[in-house]
């Protein structure tokens, strides 16, 4: 694929700066847990009911956690005038949105592989075995929306003059519809309870569809945002 | 002020009087089953204004995606300005709308069920999407330089209005789970006579009448942009 | 393909025959946001290897203009070229042909010398980049530093890093964008010695303050006031009474 190597490098320095600071991850995963831990005080635990809300709490936790590393993601782009380094070379716009986005999901990733396990057990929810693939899956696609209008939401609110006090304004309504199926999906599987699932599995659907018109809007929008 | 735009206004005025006139006088209550009993809702009524100003909510926001994207295929081959002003217009008066069917809604739902928020899963959608737009306003004044305002707010305007049908999509999800009753069971098929007659002619001048708006904000916008440049002018010399 | 090549030899042709196609062309350009104009029709020409001094006050239209010939604004009327190239069909080719040396690094802090390059080196599609990256940092002299992180350089440092960057893929144009402004006189000599060791085979346009400078390195000077050219001369046949005093006029009362 053309295009590749430049966006495997674009990951590749921004995981490498990361793994330097580790400055994003780490606070990412401090305000992860916090906000779970918050949640299980504000929600009151010991209730029952968390096996109905525990798909609502996971994605807020992830949703503003997210938002953390996406303000971050630009500004080591925009601090020292690397973005306009970019964009002087001949490299394809869209191409540096998907470096950014992929790497955005994975830093996104790497902090949920260790938060889910700890939400699980201070919520002491269980998934069965059969349901781990479409849990997965259900994260994934969450994960994806985020990251893909996230990174084109945060390319347009690091240029404006409130720059991170921006993302959320735009970012947070324009999310609310994969939020809402993204906590029908975590939410149906948690239950495990088979009316619910056929309503995760239709939430799922809605999930993928809306991906790919966000990556598609973004890959064909991202020229605008990024340049002048 | 142009003359399309206020032949376009009296005419909007003078159908929506006529509409509210039907409403009120020539169409029939609606009467539902509560607990085995017939009632007679009055309360019904607002359903001739709530419609059709949902509906020119909804177009301006579409409108608002499609000058959009004409900003952008311009700004490609010419890098001109004039989309963003019908752009900015068209998304306003669809605020403007907006705010007007949270109203209509809440009263209805006042009226009906004795609370004034219910979160009703459509109005929830529709309090979301006045979110997605107050973001655009927001947008708008967060950056100074002319030209990236226009981009920002072209390509935001294009991303709201495709969030439009998925939001009321994801609502359609939320309401699959029977957490929320779907309340208002009248739609076009089922209205015959006066009442379609009424909600039609409402419909129609609305769309008019909003039209009528948006011309005008544009002629407004178009005064003080060149207010500001001869402003500017002056200081120069 | 076939096509591209015969007219890469045209090229090639034309560059050592009399009537060679100037490197840089700006004709009739404008460019306008909404009623505002930014630039007023500018038109100059820069012949390879020629160095254009660029000042004026801020808000004059110096940064739309250079970046306009970078491709990264289209202008609303006018044409440029650069190198025979059109902006509006081959601008990833154009921009592959300029480097930027700017007041910003424009370097990734948390990364080593060498990753900054290899990165940049991958964005250009540089080929045998390892070979080029050892050649100039050898250059640069910072051939010692390369796996410490820029964070921990000197300005100097940094500023001679940058220009390694900018050199990276041998680009036949050179933008300067304030390139003096934070170096102290050390780092200055410094990079006016790299600066003369590439002036032979590059040609440059240069944004600054710094009229002694600007005066001194180039041979064209040209000053922007509100869009428009107010003063544009060969530097053979310069007058600097008149250079000074309109730069006095236009520019000083902005400070």
């Amino acid at each position: 694929m053309s295009g590749g190597k430049q966006i495997l490098a674009i990951i590749k320095k921004d995981i490498i700066a990361e793994l330097r600071t580790k400055e994003m991850v780490i606070s990412m995963l401090i305000f992860v847990i916090l906000a779970m831990i918050i949640f299980s005080q504000a929600f009151n635990a010991a209730e029952k009911s968390l096996v109905e809300f525990g798909g609502g709490l996971l994605w807020v936790a992830f949703l503003f956690t997210s938002m953390l590393g996406l303000n971050r993601s630009f500004v080591h782009e925009k601090d020292e005038g690397c973005l306009e380094g970019l964009l002087m070379s001949p490299v394809d716009r869209p191409l540096i949105f998907f470096g950014k986005m992929l790497g955005n999901l994975i830093f996104l990733m790497v902090v949920e592989v260790i938060a889910i396990p700890i939400f699980l057990v201070l919520f002491g929810l269980n998934i069965g075995a059969s349901l781990i693939g479409p849990f997965v899956a259900a994260i994934l696609l969450g994960n994806i929306g985020i990251s893909s209008v996230g990174t084109l939401l945060s390319t347009i609110s690091i240029n404006t003059k409130t720059r991170d006090l921006m993302l959320p304004i735009l970012f947070l309504p324009i999310i609310i519809p994969l939020l809402i199926a993204a906590v029908g999906a975590t939410g149906g599987i948690i239950s495990g309870d088979r009316e619910q699932l056929v309503s995760a599995y239709a939430a799922m659907r809605f999930m993928a569809v809306y991906d790919i018109i966000f990556l598609l809007v973004a890959y064909a929008l991202y020229d605008f945002v990024i340049g002048e | 002020m142009r003359k399309s735009s206020l032949i376009l206004a009296s005419i909007g005025t003078l159908l929506l009087l006529t509409g509210i006139y039907l409403a009120f006088f020539v169409t029939p209550e609606i009467v539902v089953r509560i607990e085995g009993e017939e009632v007679a809702q009055f309360s019904q009524k607002i359903f001739y204004f709530h419609v059709p100003v949902a509906w020119v909510s909804l177009l301006f926001f579409i409108i608002g995606g499609i000058f959009g994207i004409m900003f952008l295929i311009k700004f490609l081959i010419k890098r001109e300005q004039s989309y963003d002003q019908k752009g900015y217009a068209a998304v306003e008066i669809g605020f403007l709308f907006g705010i007007l069917v949270m109203i209509t809604g809440v009263l209805w739902t006042r009226a009906d069920w004795s609370v004034w928020w219910d979160w009703d899963p459509r109005l929830t959608t529709y309090l979301i999407l006045m979110l997605v737009y107050a973001g655009y306003f927001a947008l708008r004044s967060s950056v100074q330089e002319d030209s990236t305002k226009a981009r920002f707010s072209a390509v935001y305007a294009i991303i709201a209005a495709i969030n439009v049908p998925l939001t009321f999509w994801a609502g359609r999800l939320e309401a699959l789970k029977p957490v929320h009753p779907v309340v208002f069971k009248i739609s076009g098929a089922s209205m015959e006579g006066p009442m379609l007659a009424a909600f039609l002619v409402s419909m129609l001048g609305m769309t008019l009448f909003a039209f009528s708006l948006f011309l005008m904000r544009l002629d407004l916008l178009r005064a003080s942009e060149e207010l500001d440049y001869l402003k500017e002018q002056v200081e120069v010399v | 393909m076939i096509e591209q090549i015969v007219e890469l030899e045209k090229k090639e042709e034309k560059k050592d025959g009399p009537g060679a196609v100037p490197e840089i062309e700006v004709k009739g350009l404008s460019k306008y946001f909404g009623k505002r104009k930014v630039l007023d029709n500018i038109s100059f020409e820069l012949k390879k290897g020629g160095f254009l001094s660029l000042f004026g006050p801020n808000g004059a239209g110096k940064t739309t203009l250079v970046k306009i010939i970078a491709t990264l604004i289209a202008p609303s009327d006018g044409s440029i070229s650069v190198s025979g190239l059109d902006p509006a069909k081959d601008s990833a080719a154009i921009r592959s042909k300029i480097g930027l040396i700017s007041h910003n690094p424009l370097l990734y802090l948390d990364l080593s010398a060498e990753e900054n390059l290899k990165f940049y080196g991958t964005m250009y599609d540089v080929e045998c980049l390892d070979q080029r990256i050892d050649e100039l940092l050898e250059r640069v002299e910072l051939d010692h530093r390369r796996y410490d992180l820029v964070r921990t350089f000197s300005k100097g440092m940094t500023q001679r890093l940058a220009i390694a960057r900018a050199l990276l893929h041998k680009p036949s144009v050179l933008f300067l964008d304030e390139p003096h402004s934070g170096l102290d006189p050390h780092a200055v000599d410094i990079f006016e010695g790299l600066l003369d060791s590439i002036k032979e085979d590059h040609t440059f346009i240069m944004i600054t303050h710094n009229i002694e400078r600007g005066i001194a390195l180039c041979s064209k000077a040209m000053i922007l006031y509100n869009g428009q050219i107010v003063f544009y001369q060969d530097k053979d046949e310069l007058d600097i009474k008149m250079f000074k005093s309109v730069y006095r006029q236009r520019v000083k009362g902005d400070y």
